[in-house]
């Protein structure tokens, strides 16, 4: 079974950060990605707040990320998903494909999209209900579509569907927008019209989406929208990848992010955590690279001390 | 023959990992054509396949798989309609 230094476990701005810092001090180690490198920041239209960048494409970002770990000399094995990881001694990391030792683990996977869970949601998925604005956006020309969530990667798709369909409506069930006041300025200059206090209750079609029922909290008042494509932005909601931790008694808050501390220590001895899995409430990418680099060097640390030069 | 058709969009962060899958197991399968289509470069086809999402993979005109399949359910998917 082939041994590392420092195993980390995902592919996106913590992971690959993360990834530079151990490999610039020398740490044997290995980035196991599930899909491609980059994370989540390639769904992103337009990056318009990573510093160094005046503006930039997510793909661009995330591919910028992938080469510069590359180029660092940091291993990173694609289309590996971790399934499962085991303590003893030092880990055990139980891949799709197979299995590694490391003296140090950081988990850097990030959180996935959460569903509505109303009625229609998971028959019409692919039929006009899409998770992925970025992705499906250019199949909606002309048509009507209508955006479901608040915060900023709601907000950016409903601005992103503005320039594309016919129609668009940010459906927000809060009172408020929640994103920064340079996008909420823009969505107030684009074609998207925000509903808010406005509840998703169902999504109806046969073969295709055909509209939305809602429910409007303020008047009290049930009624439909028609729209071709839904977007799913439940964003405020998105649930962290942690499937794969039960094996290990790590601390988790009530939405199942891990706990760490401000060097990113979890709870468990030799494993770290970075990005948007932690608890930290700050989800962006400048955040999750500062982290994935304080989880290196604290996985540094703790490797040293296990070979006695700390 | 089969013929599996992939639906990708240029932005598409995860169409990447669909190609990658059908053309690796179409590697090992000798019997399996591959084509990658651009939805948006080829309205026509998309419309015709009734493609909302991407990505999509089509098996011999008819069977559709939206997102990106573990390769074990697009193996079997691919043996079920041989
Ligand atoms: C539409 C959109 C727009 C956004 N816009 C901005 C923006 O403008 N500015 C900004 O700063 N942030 C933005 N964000 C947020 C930003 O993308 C995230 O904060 C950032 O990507 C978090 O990085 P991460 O490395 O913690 O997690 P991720 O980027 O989510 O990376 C986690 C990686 O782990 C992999 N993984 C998960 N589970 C496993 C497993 N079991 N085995 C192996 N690999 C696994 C995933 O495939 C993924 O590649 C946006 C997000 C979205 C969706």
């Amino acid at each position: 079974m082939e041994e590392k230094d420092l195993i980390i476990i995902g592919g996106g701005p913590a992971g690959l950060s993360a990834g530079i810092y151990a490999v610039r001090n020398r740490l044997k180690t290995l980035v196991l990605e599930q899909a491609l490198p980059g994370g989540l920041i390639a769904e992103a239209s337009l990056v318009e707040n990573y510093p160094g960048f005046l503006e930039i494409k997510g793909m661009e970002l995330a591919e910028i990320f992938r080469k510069h770990a590359e180029k660092i000399g940091v291993e990173i094995k694609q289309f590996e998903e971790v399934l499962q990881i085991e303590k003893n001694e030092i880990f055990k990391v139980k891949t799709n494909n197979s299995e590694y030792l490391a003296k140090a683990v950081i988990i850097a996977t990030g959180e996935r999209h959460a569903e509505l869970n109303v009625p229609g949601e998971a028959e019409l998925k692919g039929k006009g209900v899409s998770y992925c604005a970025t992705c499906d956006a250019p199949l909606f020309k002309n048509k009507k579509a209508v955006v479901v969530g608040n915060g900023r990667a709601a907000v950016m798709s409903a601005l992103l569907l503005a320039d594309i369909a016919s129609e668009v409506k940010l459906i927000v069930k809060e009172k408020k927008i929640i994103s920064e006041e340079v996008l909420k300025e823009k969505l107030k200059n684009s074609r998207a019209n925000v509903l808010l206090s406005t509840e998703v209750r169902e999504i109806f079609g046969d073969s295709v989406v055909k509209g939305i029922k809602v429910y409007d909290r303020e008047k009290k008042q049930e009624y439909n929208i028609d729209a071709d494509g839904v977007f799913v932005y439940a964003f405020v909601w998105k649930k962290p990848n942690v499937g794969f931790l039960k094996n290990l008694n790590v601390g988790l808050d009530d939405r199942g992010h891990i706990i760490t501390n401000e060097r990113q220590e979890t709870n468990v001895k030799g494993l770290f955590a970075a990005g948007d899995v932690t608890s930290f409430p700050v989800k962006q990418v400048v955040v999750a690279a500062a982290q994935g680099c304080i989880a290196a060097l604290s996985a540094y640390e703790h490797i040293k001390g296990l070979r006695g030069e700390a | 023959m089969v013929k599996v058709e992939v639906f990708k969009t240029e932005m598409c962060p995860h169409c990447p990992k669909a190609v990658a899958l059908v053309k690796e197991v179409a590697k090992d399968l000798k019997n399996v054509e591959v084509e990658i289509i651009d939805a948006m470069q080829n309205p026509k086809r998309a419309l015709e396949y009734g493609i909302m999402a991407v990505p999509t993979i089509v098996i011999n005109g008819a069977k559709k798989i939206v997102g990106t399949p573990s390769k074990e359910e697009f193996i079997k998917a691919l043996t079920s309609v041989e």
